[in-house]
């Protein structure tokens, strides 16, 4: 019932709607041709309520529209898809990029037990690529114990013999190979000595 | 009332074109151009009306709008092939003339192409088998 009624209602539209483009019609030779196109509509009219019946979610495809690209299209617009993205990459920010990731960095390093505060420096290539990585790593937990009459000035490397700045190196590594697959002899570590 | 004074126009114009026509045709043309260019920006506003009722129309009666889109394209070509071939023929240039009648009907036979192959595919799936 309710697809009669949806029938008879798109009738009458199209009757209106036709009957207004007919007036419309400019009188010459290209006449039959709108008229053709016009009598497409009609069908298209009443085919859309039978089709919407039969299969629900139907709609006219619309495959061959202007507007419509055929797979091998879709390859090449992919395809000016990335070397656009290389272009955006090549001029974003890079500087902005890159304190973001340090700030990540720093606030990672420092859920690490034994981490009281990690300073990162990054840096990166013209493609966004990390290439070397600094950390200045100030442990809470221990405090190191020198000899008497020496002081440390710079921030000194890893030492060997504490098992704890091994540990923690060892988690850095293993954090930013995973995070970013950079190789730990990329990944410069330094602790801060003396407390 | 606009027929009022597209109806002068159209006189004062005729006019002109008489005379026009006999002392320097090339003029005539130009004038014949520059009255069809007036009145048809002139009606503009007024198909615009009719255009909104027949979106409102098809809207109503869930038919994809890009169909109207085309009919309304297909009509525009109609009317510009239309308005340029009797310009060219005017000017008596007839070969001109039935060379832009035949780009619009080709552009017609284009635009109508989409729909005819979205109807043709929804009858094959209609078919069984």
């Amino acid at each position: 019932m309710n697809l009669l009624y949806e029938i008879v209602r798109n009738i009458i539209v199209i009757i209106l709607v036709s009957s207004l483009l007919e007036l419309l019609l400019p009188d010459g030779r290209i006449k039959p041709f709108v008229r053709f196109a016009i009598g497409l509509f009609v069908l298209i009219a009443i085919l859309s309520p039978v089709l919407g019946f039969l299969y629900s979610d139907h709609d006219f495809s619309l495959r061959f529209w202007d507007s419509g690209f055929s797979s091998s299209d879709e390859e090449k617009f992919l395809e000016k898809g990335g070397l656009l993205h290389e272009e955006i990459m090549q001029q974003a920010d890079q500087e902005r990029i890159r304190e973001k990731m340090q700030g990540q960095l720093d606030a990672i390093l420092i859920l690490i037990p034994g981490v009281e505060d990690a300073q990162t420096t990054l840096s990166m290539n013209t493609e966004g690529v990390i290439t070397e990585a600094r950390i200045i790593v100030r442990s809470g937990s221990d405090k190191k114990e020198y000899p008497a009459g020496k002081v440390d000035v710079f921030p000194a490397l890893v030492d060997e013999s504490n098992p704890q700045e091994n540990e923690i190196c060892h988690k850095i590594h293993k954090i930013i190979k995973n995070l970013y697959g950079l190789d730990p002899g990329l990944v410069k570590i330094e602790f801060e000595g003396g407390q | 009332m606009d027929i009022g004074q597209i109806v002068g126009l159209a006189l004062v114009t005729t006019i002109f074109l008489l005379i026009l026509r006999q002392q320097k045709p090339v003029m005539a043309v130009l004038l014949s151009i520059v009255f069809s260019i007036l009145v048809f920006t002139l009606m503009m506003s007024k198909m615009a009306s009719i255009l909104g009722v027949m979106q409102e129309l098809t809207r109503r009666a869930d038919i994809n709008q890009f169909f109207l889109g085309t009919i309304l394209k297909i009509l525009g070509v109609a009317y510009l092939g239309e308005f340029a071939a009797v310009l060219c023929e005017d000017a008596g240039e007839k070969a001109v003339a039935t060379k832009v009648e035949f780009a619009a009907k080709i552009i017609i036979a284009v635009l109508a192409l989409p729909i005819i192959i979205a109807i043709l595919e929804s009858l094959m799936e209609l078919m069984p088998g």
